[in-house]
């Protein structure tokens, strides 16, 4: 399931990478046609600036980055499209930000090849630090914006050996799509090996999906704001539970007086650690914890 | 070295004011060319115009110099890549099961949760040790003592034999109607029963009180002592022996004492011991808990005192005399002892 889930995302960067070189292609043709009608200031300078670009694919990879849990989990298309919105819009910010400072790198006379670098590694730590800004509470915060500062390192650097070697046919395509793998790759690959423990929904619409526990916070209701999100349930509060790592263990606890969790059909009254086998019951959803 | 702090600063520039361009523009192109206008070295080698300050001829990526697809090739792209995001989402859309009709599924890691229809000529438990599984469980021998006889779409599950590790909703169960979703332990094997054509709480479990009381629910079991409280609620003669430590009252099933009434909320109090004493304490500020007529949030409870949960009243006093499980377990081992 950890390695299903790894496969999944870099998939989905794989998507963000085509994704950001289709935008480059077209962009080009509409910065043309803009040239050409004599729009004021528009020239084939414009496009030929790297900071376009740079935003292009920080739209591409920070749209897929944000909405990357959403889609595992399966979750309302109206949220995806608004975690795609935010993410493409602070991932442009963020690409027009790096590329902008490799561009000042090199004309501090800096190798492109160093201040191109330079710039992939920023992109991936911005991105996915970004992203981490909405789960502040996950407690996962620095490795994986390292991993995906590493992730940016590795897709960088294919890139650039790429362009080094001048590759036949479309080089940027393979470059983008290999960085746009790598960063969710070296996140998941992170991800994975702090996940020991997962929750399976046994009843109701959700049956069978599974909530790997991956980060040290997580909050559960029905509420759009939550990591887990149960829909479909009766008596599910907004934020219905909080369950957070502590030595070893996983403890779950109601929000306030007016969510119920029973962990082996016993009220929870602060907090209660989890066994291996042990079932939840919030509302009428129905959920098993085990470890992997 | 001027001339490198220029470019610098102008490649900053570059950076930061690009993103406000479309809103700043002009004053941006003020402020340039006040920059411009105040670097003397650059204005002598060429007299900069406003796109050169902003796009240097250093190509960074050079990835639109010569595109490799047409327009509508790359909108096709485009359109391909949010499609394949789509099935993708889609595909992760949770598995909902069409069986119909009672039966049970594995609920053990690895198992692969194959759903075991119920028929309904299974009479006992017993079928549970022929089901092929990934891991052999562990199951108690005396499964055939394990009784399931059909009652209202639904089971009647009756344990004759005691010593079966058979556990009903994580709890020892001997006789219970099993509803949909509950969770059956039965050795190692921990199952799930469902039944799509009867929901939960559809079905009337035989255990409960006349639903016409307000009381209902299991009412705690276990010897009264004495010493132990009795809640009676007043007009009707009904004793709810308080044996445990902490008692909660209240309308949820997983209070200790379920109260049905409009005017009790969840979990209305709890009485608890404090020593050799009892408390009760009101658990919601917006709800109100009375003992002899007065609101209280916590107060310690003397035998007699009436209290008003709600519209239901108490009366709480403490019992005096052993009750009869004491009594008849005196008198087995009195015969035990005759027979030795």
């Amino acid at each position: 399931m950890k390695s299903m889930r790894t496969l999944y995302y870099s998939m989905l960067g794989l998507l963000g990478g085509l994704f950001s070189w289709a935008l480059i292609q077209s962009g080009f043709h509409v910065f043309d046609a803009l040239s050409t009608t004599g729009f004021v200031g528009m020239d084939t300078a414009w496009l030929n600036n790297f900071i376009y670009e740079g935003a292009l694919i920080g739209l591409g990879l920070g749209m897929i980055l944000q909405a990357r849990a959403s889609l595992w989990y399966h979750h309302d298309l109206v949220l995806i499209l608004s975690k795609m919105f935010f993410g493409a819009l602070t991932g442009t910010i963020i690409g027009l930000f790096c590329f902008g400072f490799g561009h000042v790198l090199q004309t501090w006379q800096l190798s492109p090849i160093l201040s191109r670098l330079t710039s992939w590694i920023l992109l991936g730590l911005f991105i996915v630090g970004t992203t981490e800004l909405f789960h502040y509470h996950s407690g996962l915060l620095w490795p994986r914006i390292i991993s995906g500062g590493i992730g940016g390192v590795i897709g960088g650097g294919i890139f650039e050996l790429l362009l080094l070697y001048q590759m036949s046919g479309p080089e940027h395509l393979y470059g983008l799509i290999l960085a746009g793998f790598s960063i969710p790759l070296l996140i998941g690959l992170k991800e994975n090996r702090v996940t020991s423990s997962a929750l399976r929904v046994l009843t109701g619409k959700q049956e069978g999906q599974i909530f790997l526990l991956d980060q040290n916070k997580f909050t559960l209701g029905y509420g759009s704001k939550n990591d887990f999100i149960l829909k479909g349930y009766a008596e599910v509060c907004d934020l219905h539970a909080h369950i957070f790592k502590k030595d070893e263990q996983v403890f779950i606890e109601n929000t306030d007086a007016g969510s119920e969790v029973l962990v082996n059909y016993r009220l929870v009254d602060q907090q209660q650690s989890m066994k291996k086998g042990d079932v939840i019951k919030i509302g009428t959803a129905l959920l098993q914890y085990y470890e992997i | 070295m001027f001339s490198q702090t220029d470019r610098c600063l102008r490649a900053c520039a570059n950076s930061v004011g690009l993103f406000f361009l479309g809103v700043l523009n002009s004053t941006s192109l003020l402020a340039a060319e006040a920059l411009a206008a105040g670097d003397v070295l650059k204005k002598e080698i060429s007299p900069p115009s406003f796109a050169d300050f902003l796009f240097p001829e250093t190509y960074f990526l050079k990835i639109a110099e010569n595109p490799l697809l047409n327009l509508v090739e790359a909108l096709l792209v485009f359109v391909v890549v949010l499609l394949v995001i789509y099935v993708l989402w889609y595909l992760r859309k949770p598995k909902l099961s069409a069986s119909s009709g009672p039966g049970f599924k594995l609920l053990n890691l690895n198992e692969q949760c194959p759903f075991i229809p119920l028929k309904a000529e299974v009479q006992t438990l017993e079928f549970l040790a022929k089901i092929q599984t990934s891991k052999k469980y562990r199951l108690s021998a005396n499964l055939n003592r394990v009784i399931l006889t059909p009652h209202q779409n639904t089971f009647l599950l009756e344990d004759k034999n005691y010593k079966n590790a058979l556990l009903i909703n994580r709890r020892r169960s001997h006789r219970t109607i099993l509803c949909d979703n509950d969770v059956l332990d039965v050795g190692e094997m921990i199952l799930l029963y469902c039944n799509n054509d009867v929901p939960d709480g559809k079905i009337q479990h035989q255990t409960r009180v006349d639903l016409q009381l307000p009381i209902t629910g299991v009412i705690p079991k276990g010897p009264v002592k004495k010493g132990t409280p009795i809640l009676t609620i007043a007009g009707i003669q009904q004793e709810i022996p308080l044996v445990r430590n902490l008692n909660t009252l209240g309308t949820s099933s997983s209070n200790d004492v379920i109260v049905v009434s409009n005017e009790v909320s969840l979990r209305h109090a709890k009485i608890y011991r404090v020593g050799q004493s009892w408390k009760i304490q009101n658990l919601l500020t917006h709800e109100t808990t009375l003992v002899n007529g007065r609101r209280i949030e916590q107060r310690f409870l003397q035998d007699g005192d009436e209290i008003a949960i709600g519209d239901i009243f108490f009366k709480f006093r403490i019992s005096k005399a052993q009750m009869k499980q004491v009594r008849k377990l005196k008198t087995t081992t009195v015969k035990n002892s005759v027979k030795t």
